[in-house]
């Protein structure tokens, strides 16, 4: 690796993964604090097609998110009367396979995959894995970084089951 | 059958009936089997070769149009060794070549193709092996049905001449009709179909509580308080269909904020086909909200992406597709009128993805609450001691007389109470009339008033 480089992908790992620390333990405002405001959070609709490259749509969408529309969702989300959130669901975000793709002095494009189990309701009712492949954009801040962009690609074509939390 | 019967006369609902795998293998057999299944919209298949591949219950199923431009509906399955043919989800295509033994289908179903044919089935004739298509497909204004089983009525007489104006209205308002934008959301929840359907039927009591968060978190806008004073709910319609809807008393609304925000491109472009009473209910509708049975449900309304977002109208299909008792497959598609600008297209969009696409602000907290109802429904508790669930909201025997709203100028009676579980008990009847008849000829598909009154 080329001087910096290294120290890149370290940064870029430790954030990922106290941010799915973060999304795990459901501290929503500080995960909203990792936000740029005029951060784009996709997950396009996936279709079984004859090639790979065509499996994702253009126009369809399972998150299609500006920083307004993430803040009424969390607003939702952490209210005590929120029948799906409350009692929270039991959430575990692998984060692993990153790697930094590109990087200026200001952004780094970084890729990821996340395996993301989700038990909901009383007596762990429902157990799922969904699995995905992240593509961010993280704009440096300070030691740190805030999310720019997100796009989130997921392993299925029909969902096994909706979203209360982000990916 | 006779105490579901007895059960559903008092105004209840039995408990188990959400959870027995019998009740299930019966719907599927003596509902399922035998009714028009939505399938999808003519605009999702507007070319030539263009499919997508639909379910009825769990049979998998070609939507296409073929290159003759007719809409068809096959089983995806090959005649010679029953071998699904297309496992993608959509696409254009004028063959469909099973991967197995390569006997090959043209788009319209016709077997054109068999390998060494001379040789291994010479005496083969190939017009008796083309693809089977299901013995019932029809479409109303560009909703296409579908049914496995013969014998059914035909498709206008089944959904009646209510739910066709119910389109005609809020379905196909324009000159040039709806399209489907974008493909549909598909997303499975542990909750029984009967749960997703009864709450379009008649369930606006649950507003105020199941979407307390979301109206806290400024989604709601007042809308219960809105449903309080403007709902009207359908009592009485000449099909297996039930809904609600909200109509505002005059084009003056007495809220600052207008509901139903169509832009001129739409609302100066109202189809010539619809009368003057018509347009001027679409106009001041602001919630329209039908389903018909067994599992389509329409809603019309506006809303925000987030809680200072301008409102939007988003007029949506979902369909509750069967897995077992415990388990759904939501569909959910989002339309708009073809003279809508690219932009508020874009907006239709992206408000129903925030609120009731498997992401958003609304769904999640009903479709919660439905798995919370479909969980002990499976017990013994509910099946030995045949535990009733209560669905007598607006029961003559709990609030007195039913009032009709004489004012409605909508197809359909409907009553001036605007919380009622009477479409709810519409439903169970719609469900028992289906499966307690062995003879498909033998099922009535409209409900009369004083069965759930």
């Amino acid at each position: 690796m080329i001087d910096g480089e290294y120290e890149t992908h370290i940064d870029c790992v430790n954030f990922l993964n106290r941010e799915a620390e973060i999304l795990d333990e459901g501290r929503l405002e500080e995960w909203f604090d990792l936000l740029s405001r005029d951060i784009e959070y996709k997950a396009p609709i996936r279709e079984r097609k004859d090639s790979r490259t065509e499996e994702f749509t253009e126009n369809s969408y399972y998150f299609l998110e500006n920083i307004e529309s993430i803040r009424t969702r969390i607003d939702k989300n952490e209210h005590e009367y929120s029948v799906s959130t409350n009692p929270p669901e039991h959430e575990c975000r692998m984060v692993t396979n990153v790697r930094v793709i590109n990087q200026s002095e200001d952004k780094i494009n970084v890729v990821s995959r996340v395996l993301y189990r989700v038990v909901t309701i009383d007596q762990d009712r429902s157990d799922r894995i969904l699995t995905c492949r992240r593509e961010d954009v993280l704009c440096r801040d300070g030691n740190s970084f805030k999310i720019s962009e997100r796009v989130v690609y997921f392993d299925q074509s029909g969902l096994s089951g909706g979203f209360t939390g982000f990916i | 059958m006779d105490s579901i019967d007895k059960t559903l006369n008092q105004g209840y609902f039995p408990q188990w009936a959400f959870g027995d795998e019998g009740v299930h293998a019966l719907e599927e057999d003596r509902i399922f089997s035998r009714t028009w299944n939505y399938i999808g919209h003519e605009t999702e298949i507007p070319e030539p070769g263009d499919y997508a591949v639909r379910y009825i219950i769990d049979d998998p199923l070609i939507f296409i149009r073929d290159e003759d431009g007719a809409v068809r509906v096959f089983f995806n399955s090959c005649r010679h060794r029953g071998t699904k043919l297309c496992e993608t989800d959509s696409g254009n295509t004028s063959h469909f070549r099973c991967p197995y033994h390569g006997w090959t289908y043209r788009n319209t179903g016709e077997l054109v193709g068999v390998p060494q044919k001379p040789n291994v089935y010479p005496g083969l004739d190939v017009c008796d092996w083309n693809l089977f298509e299901l013995p019932c497909v029809d479409s109303y204004k560009g909703f296409v049905f579908a049914s496995i089983e013969e014998g059914i009525p035909e498709l206008e007489d089944y959904i009646g001449e209510d739910f066709q104006e119910y389109i005609d209205i809020y379905y196909d308002t324009t000159e040039q009709g709806i399209e489907v934008i974008g493909k549909p959301w598909r997303w499975t929840g542990d909750y029984n179909w009967k749960a997703g359907v009864e709450n379009t039927a008649s369930d606006s009591y649950h507003g105020p509580v199941a979407h307390a968060s979301a109206d806290e978190a400024g989604v709601l806008r007042g809308f219960s308080t809105h449903v309080e004073r403007y709902g009207r709910r359908l009592v009485d319609t000449d099909g297996p269909t039930s809904g609600m809807f909200t109509v505002a008393e005059s084009d003056e609304f007495e809220r600052e904020e207008i509901f139903w925000n169509w832009p001129p491109e739409v609302t100066d472009n109202l189809s010539s086909d619809l009368e003057e009473y018509q347009k001027n209910l679409f106009k001041r509708t602001t919630f329209a909200n039908f389903m018909l049975f067994p599992n389509l449900t329409f809603v019309h309304v506006d809303g925000v992406r987030s809680s200072d977002a301008k409102p939007y109208p988003f007029p949506f299909i979902r369909l509750h597709r069967p897995i077992g008792p415990d388990e759904t497959e939501i569909w959910l598609w989002a339309t708009a009128p073809k003279e809508a600008p690219e932009e508020t297209k874009k907006k239709a969009y992206e408000t129903l993805q925030a609120t009731f696409s498997p992401s958003g602000n609304i769904i999640p907290d009903d479709i919660a609450s439905w798995s919370k109802l479909t969980n002990p429904a499976s017990s013994q508790v509910a099946k030995k001691h045949d535990l009733p669930l209560n669905a007598k909201m607006g029961r003559e025997d709990l609030s007195g007389p039913l009032e009709i709203a004489e004012d409605w100028e909508g197809p359909g009676v409907a009553g001036d109470d605007n919380i009622s579980e009477i479409g709810i008990r519409r439903f169970h009847r719609m469900w028992y009339n289906a499966l307690s008849e062995t003879d498909i000829d033998d099922v009535s598909w409209e409900v009369n008033l004083e069965e759930v009154q």
